[in-house]
């Protein structure tokens, strides 16, 4: 419970400075933005789920499986945040 | 009741938007009426759909009330020559003791004290104790319901026993069939129209006529435990699963005799009749490559029991949550079969592997005869199979919602899944323990090993 409330705080507090600060993103990455943050929810549940199923090789699986897809979506929109502002 | 959504709820309806994208690809499974519509029935996610005939062929004409003792269960010594039979026999009682002094993990003192005390429990009998008093005895009246409110209460009243899932079947001039003809014991099962009482005499037991339904139930196995099979430490689940539910039934049939009505129940472990048979015509599950039952809830992880009442109840349909099809494409269990007993052919078939199969259903009979061989050289029921299926899940990470739900929309899947869940679940050896039986006895598990959570809603 106590996770899922972190974490609910730390995107809403995300997002919320995104909204506000000079980064401005494009719809598109907003569209990609949301789908890394799916994939961190289900690499994070899935790994804390298979750990208490005790399963840690399932757990260290999915955390893969979910994280890396995750994380490359992520560096997209940094890199094309980052570029806007150059050329901006 | 408000509509409301505890932690586990959402995180399924979350993992069921998962099988959006993959349902697009391939071959949608019509989706029909789910399974939680039915009255007085627990919920169940929407991809376990009812349907009106099981997703296993079955050619009623072929069926026929069996005799249990043809079973290897209480036949071996049938299908094996003399000698072998006692060999084999004596082996299975001394093995355990030959591995232990060998230092076989999962067979140390303590892992054999366990096995041999978690059969300990409660009696069991057909016509069940006397001792709760009768509406009648106390002066009021019996309890009276519509089947709906009927099956409502058994449902609660078996969960509160101990029970996992619950579903009930009218009998009929097929479903009958699944009742035995002679239980293991040799006695004769009567279905009579002449009497009204059940009784039970030196030769025979007898069900009146009037007797119409059968409640059927699962009783929950530890997946800790069932993981460290086919050692007695892992072995220790099953026993404990049949314990547990000789008190369950006897609870069951005072609860009914103390409402008014009768249970008639197993005289022994598995006694009665055809149990997987009764769970699949339930809706409990779907018939597997084991050619036993696999839920939706916990797979091939539970033992399935059954009472013939004269309470009416509300029959709930068979279930398609793409089990049956899944088995098509996934041979972990029988790749994993040390005594090769279970079918690796793709498709089911009518063709039985010996007189212990009755026929008559289109499935993949296993040689019963060479897995209790096999049991001789572990001095246990083995278990490995069932240990090993992709379906003897625990519920607490998203994944396997979102895997469920795949196989139960789309078969494309399934060979891939299959695959997936080998390597990632079972890649344990072949013919030993999946886990360590030594790291068993340091973890914190819940009661008796099992989440009495998985499987439903209200926690
Ligand atoms: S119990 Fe063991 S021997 Fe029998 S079918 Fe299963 S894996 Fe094979
Ligand atoms: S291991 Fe695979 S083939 Fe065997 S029963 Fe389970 S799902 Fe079916």
């Amino acid at each position: 419970m106590l996770l899922w409330l972190i974490l609910g705080i730390v995107i809403g507090a995300g997002l919320l400075f995104l909204k506000n600060s000079s980064i401005k993103l494009a719809w598109f990455d907003w569209v990609v933005l949301v789908l890394a943050i799916v994939f961190y929810i289900l690499a994070i549940a899935n790994y804390n789920g298979s750990m208490e199923e005790l399963e840690p090789r399932a757990a260290m699986f999915l955390l893969a499986s979910f994280g890396i897809p995750a994380l490359l979506l992520t560096v997209i929109v940094v890199v094309r945040a980052l570029r806007g502002r150059t050329t901006a | 009741m408000p509509f409301s959504l505890n932690r586990r709820e959402f995180l399924k309806d979350m993992g069921l938007l998962g099988i959006g994208g993959a349902a697009a690809l391939g071959p949608i499974e019509a989706l029909g009426e789910s399974w939680s519509d039915q009255a007085g029935i627990a919920p169940r996610p929407p991809w376990v759909r009812s349907v009106d005939k099981p997703t296993v062929e079955i050619d009623w004409e072929a069926i026929y009330r069996f005799d249990e003792r043809n079973t290897v269960r209480r036949g071996w010594s049938k299908y094996l020559d003399e000698e072998t039979f006692t060999r084999l026999n004596t082996q299975r009682g001394t093995i355990i003791y030959d591995h232990s002094n060998a230092g076989k993990p999962g067979y140390s003192v303590r892992d054999i004290a366990l096995y041999k005390a978690s059969g300990i429990g409660s009696d069991q009998s057909f016509l069940g104790p006397d001792n709760v008093t009768t509406p009648e005895e106390g002066g009021i009246p019996r309890w009276e319901g519509t089947p709906e409110e009927n099956s409502e209460m058994i449902r609660a009243a078996l969960r509160a026993f101990g029970a996992a899932t619950v579903g009930f079947v009218e009998l009929d001039e097929n479903t009958e069939k699944l009742i035995y003809a002679t239980d293991p014991d040799g006695k004769e099962v009567v279905i009579s129209e002449e009497q009204d009482v059940p009784d039970e005499t030196e030769e025979q037991r007898i069900i009146p006529k009037k007797a119409r339904w059968v409640i059927t139930w699962t009783v929950q196995m530890s997946q800790e435990g069932m993981t460290r099979c086919p050692t007695p430490l892992g072995a220790a689940t099953t026993s404990m699963a049949y314990a547990r539910n000789r008190a369950i039934q006897s609870r069951l049939q005072g609860f009914l005799r103390g409402i008014g009505y009768y249970g008639l129940g197993e005289a022994q472990t598995n006694a009665l009749g055809i149990a997987p048979a009764f769970g699949v015509m339930a809706g409990l599950g779907e018939l597997s490559r084991l050619n036993r039952l696999i839920t939706p809830e916990y797979g091939p992880m539970v033992r399935v029991f059954k009472m013939v009442t004269n309470l009416p109840v509300a029959p709930t349909k068979p279930i398609d949550a793409g089990i049956f099809n899944f088995c098509k494409s996934c041979m972990t269990c029988a790749t994993y079969c040390p005594s090769g007993s279970l079918s690796t052919s793709p498709d089911p078939s009518y063709d039985t592997q010996g007189g212990w199969n009755r026929g008559g259903v289109k499935t993949w009979y296993e040689n019963a005869l060479t897995c209790r061989n096999y049991w001789a050289e572990t001095g246990t029921n083995c278990g490995i199979c069932f240990a090993v299926c992709p379906f003897s899940v625990k519920d607490r990470a998203l994944i396997h919602s979102m895997v469920k739900g795949t196989i139960g929309t789309t078969t494309i899947f399934n060979g891939a899944l299959a695959e997936l869940s080998r390597n990632v679940y079972s890649s344990g050896p072949m013919d030993e323990p999946q886990k360590d039986p030594e790291e068993w006895w340091t973890l914190d598990l819940p009661e008796y090993g099992i989440d009495s959570t998985q499987g439903h809603a209200d926690a």
